[in-house]
């Protein structure tokens, strides 16, 4: 009696240690690399915006194709902040010792895909502001495994997320 | 043996796998990691170098002066230095050490570029760091028994000088299509250029004066003076002077009394009927009409096959190859305002040639003093050369830092578009009838009534620093920005279509159209001021005339 209950209790040990394990232990690095292309494209797509000053349909269209082939499911959003120097003008025209305030207007995901499918592009000038931030949407099978030996809890986990930002540098051109 | 057995032994050999790869894969990670964060604060670093030499001119009336641009260059050099050394700072590099990652960096400016790096002091026998001279864009033509150089710059103007059809000849002046110009006026200061009438036009914009004593004379708003241009510097009409300076120039942010009787009579010939006119427009045009028209029956027959390098040899690694293709033949089909033309790709290939080679010999000898890291000339993409070759630009190398598994090597391109260096195409705005401003390419102002159009440097923000707490700023042109071209750009079309006259576009349905602009007021005001912005850019080859 007490020998079979331990083989069942080695049996179970065996199992974990031999095929959860090294399955853990692999799939998180494989998340790790899927990070890795993440931010790494994620980087260059907006750097690229940044030093050309334009955001094209091809490079939206790259920039899924390359997180993608990591073999997960992403949700991208991009906000782009257009820079309306505008009221700064005025204030400073009505009196000369203010410089004013420059607004920001935004362009979100849906908005700026949009224009992508009609356009083609959209054109940024020097002053703009653009950040993407993308996260995985499915499970990867690390966080399965994961979340069978210790439940991570709400909807809004993820385990790939990348995010990057910062200000055009350029008028874009046509 | 037993299950626990295989089970121990399994583990035994496969935790120190699983151990390795992570660890292995880590670095990875961060080596690439650090990559992209360098890469980052290289680009942000790059960018402030440009704006401090972006500032640096706007703010600096004679920043176009060789000297003061050297001081202005060597600046934006400090600045990128400061600026990437903070940034790096955490990552243990300071600005001391930086130097020995940066290998060079490039200035271009309007006509030739400046390249800064380590070069050997003979007479301290040391290597120091610094700006090295300045190269023009040069390119070397024989033909016979004719040898002669030509300086292209980032426009259509060019220096010729050497012996040219036997005689030894020295000229400078901007190329356009000769055949465009008509009916030159030189009473009335008149002429057409391909249909638009190019005449006298009235300058005006806002300053901040300021009195002896150092304060604001108007302390409500800017005042509105007319002005024209006299050899580079801004000549100021006040007509209810009451101080006896009806003409001033503007040092210092005070009025300043012009002495010199030949200029007074220059802008009293000037004013007409209570209005100071500018005629570099017409000059513009006049002058490159002539100069066109000499290059025309001298260098017409160049081509790329007459191009020689120092040892006098023929070059053939051009980017562009146009063959037998005449550079210099002006004409309909090679008009060297538009993007395509002969001259231009010709322009833009000894640009690029002289840049590469200049730049590769520069970061190759950096090696010379005792690095291990062997550093190269980065391939460039052909959209880091389109940018290169058409505006201000500021390129930074950053090689040779340790990151994790290999060597970090980049570089970084940016351009200046707002300058005082350059007049292109496309840093004109154009101010319309509703005093709004807009790009010159703006699909909403085809139909409008344009009233003055002026370099993109005039719509930016002037500051004068009074007291410590104390700082007036104003805009020389106050003008809001339209929301379709400027605060948001979407709605233009090719520059070259405003130039020959016809527009190109895609209407709502997505078809393909164009439209015939010749004879508008924005294609005739949009002429005048490109020719009256490059007449009045400072040009240190200025001198040698037409």
């Amino acid at each position: 009696m007490g020998d079979s209950f331990i083989t069942i209790i080695a049996i179970f040990l065996a199992a974990i240690l031999m095929f959860v394990f090294p399955l853990m232990s692999m799939s998180e690095r494989t998340d790790d690399v899927s990070q890795l292309a993440v931010n790494t494209a994620t980087t260059e797509f907006v750097d690229t915006i940044r030093t050309t000053g334009k955001l094209t349909l091809d490079d939206y269209d790259k920039y899924i194709q390359t997180i993608t082939a990591t073999g997960n499911s992403f949700q991208v959003d991009m906000l782009v902040q257009v820079l309306d120097e505008n009221p700064g003008v005025k204030t400073t025209q009505a009196e000369m010792t203010k410089i004013g305030e420059n607004l920001y207007y935004n362009l979100y995901t849906s908005q700026i895909e949009d224009t992508l499918q009609s356009n083609g592009r959209i054109t940024l000038k020097e002053g703009d502001l653009v950040s993407v931030t993308v996260k995985n949407t499915n499970q990867t099978i690390s966080q399965l495994l994961k979340n069978f030996f210790y439940q991570i809890a709400g909807n809004d986990t993820y385990q790939i997320a990348a995010q990057h930002a910062g200000m055009v540098t350029v008028n874009g051109t046509k | 043996m037993k299950l626990q057995h295989l089970a121990i032994i399994f583990v035994i050999i496969i935790l120190p796998i699983t151990m390795v790869v992570t660890q292995y894969i880590q670095t990875q990670i961060d080596t690439i990691g650090l990559q992209t964060t360098y890469t980052s604060k290289l680009q942000n670093a790059t960018y402030d170098a440009i704006k401090a030499f972006q500032i640096n001119t706007i703010n600096n009336k004679y920043s176009s002066v060789s000297d003061s641009k050297i001081r202005d260059i060597e600046a934006s050099i400090s600045t990128f230095f400061n600026s990437l050394g903070t940034k790096l700072g955490k990552n243990g590099i300071d600005q001391e050490a930086l130097n020995n990652y940066v290998p060079a960096m490039l200035y271009v400016m309007y006509d030739g570029y400046y390249i800064y790096g380590k070069y050997r002091n003979e007479s301290t026998s040391s290597y120091q760091y610094g700006l090295k001279p300045y190269i023009y864009y040069s390119c070397r033509y024989v033909r016979g028994t004719d040898d002669f150089v030509v300086n292209y710059s980032l426009d259509n103007a060019i220096t010729v000088y050497g012996n040219i059809d036997g005689s030894y000849e020295t000229r400078s002046g901007h190329l356009i299509d000769p055949s465009l110009v008509t009916n030159i006026n030189e009473a009335n200061k008149t002429l057409v250029y391909d249909g638009e009438t190019i005449e006298r036009e009235i300058l005006s914009e806002q300053i901040v004066l300021l009195n002896e004593a150092g304060e604001v004379i108007n302390t409500s708003s800017p005042v509105t003076y007319q002005y024209t241009v006299y050899q580079n510097a801004k000549i100021y009409y006040d007509p209810g002077a009451t101080d006896g300076m009806t003409y001033f120039w503007y040092t210092d942010n005070k009025k300043q009394r012009i002495y010199d009787q030949d200029i007074l009579n220059y802008v009293t010939s000037m004013t007409i009927g209570g209005n100071l006119y500018s005629e570099s427009a017409f000059q513009y045009y006049k002058e490159a009409y002539e100069f066109s028209t000499w290059v025309n029956a001298h260098m017409g027959d160049i081509t790329q096959s007459n191009a020689r390098d120092m040892d006098g040899n023929v070059i053939s690694d051009f980017a562009v190859n146009t063959g037998e293709e005449k550079i210099f033949r002006l004409s309909s089909s090679n008009n060297p305002l538009l993007d395509g033309s002969t001259f231009n790709e010709n322009r833009i290939s000894v640009i690029r040639r002289s840049i590469q080679s200049n730049l590769a010999s520069a970061i190759a000898n950096y090696n010379q003093g005792g690095s291990s890291y062997e550093f190269v000339l980065p391939v460039f993409s052909e959209e880091d050369w389109d940018k290169l070759v058409n505006n201000i630009t500021v390129a930074t190398f950053l090689q040779g830092i340790p990151i994790g598994t290999k060597y970090f090597n980049n570089y970084c391109i940016i351009t200046n578009d707002k300058n005082e260096e350059v007049v292109t195409e496309d840093s004109l705005y154009v101010i319309t009838q509703d005093g709004e401003v807009h790009l010159p390419t703006c699909m909403n102002i085809l139909d409008s009534t344009v009233i003055g159009v002026y370099s993109n440097v005039s719509f930016e923000r002037q500051s004068i620093h009074i007291a410590d707490d104390y700082e007036v700023h104003y805009y020389p042109h106050a003008n809001s920005k339209c929301y379709h071209c400027m605060v948001n750009v979407s709605a233009t079309y090719d520059i070259d279509g405003l130039i020959s006259g016809t527009v190109e576009f895609f209407d709502s349905g997505g078809n393909n159209q164009t439209r015939n602009i010749k004879g508008s007021s924005l294609r005739k005001q949009y002429l005048t001021a490109l020719g009256r912005e490059r007449y009045d850019l400072y040009r240190t080859n200025d001198y040698f005339g037409v």
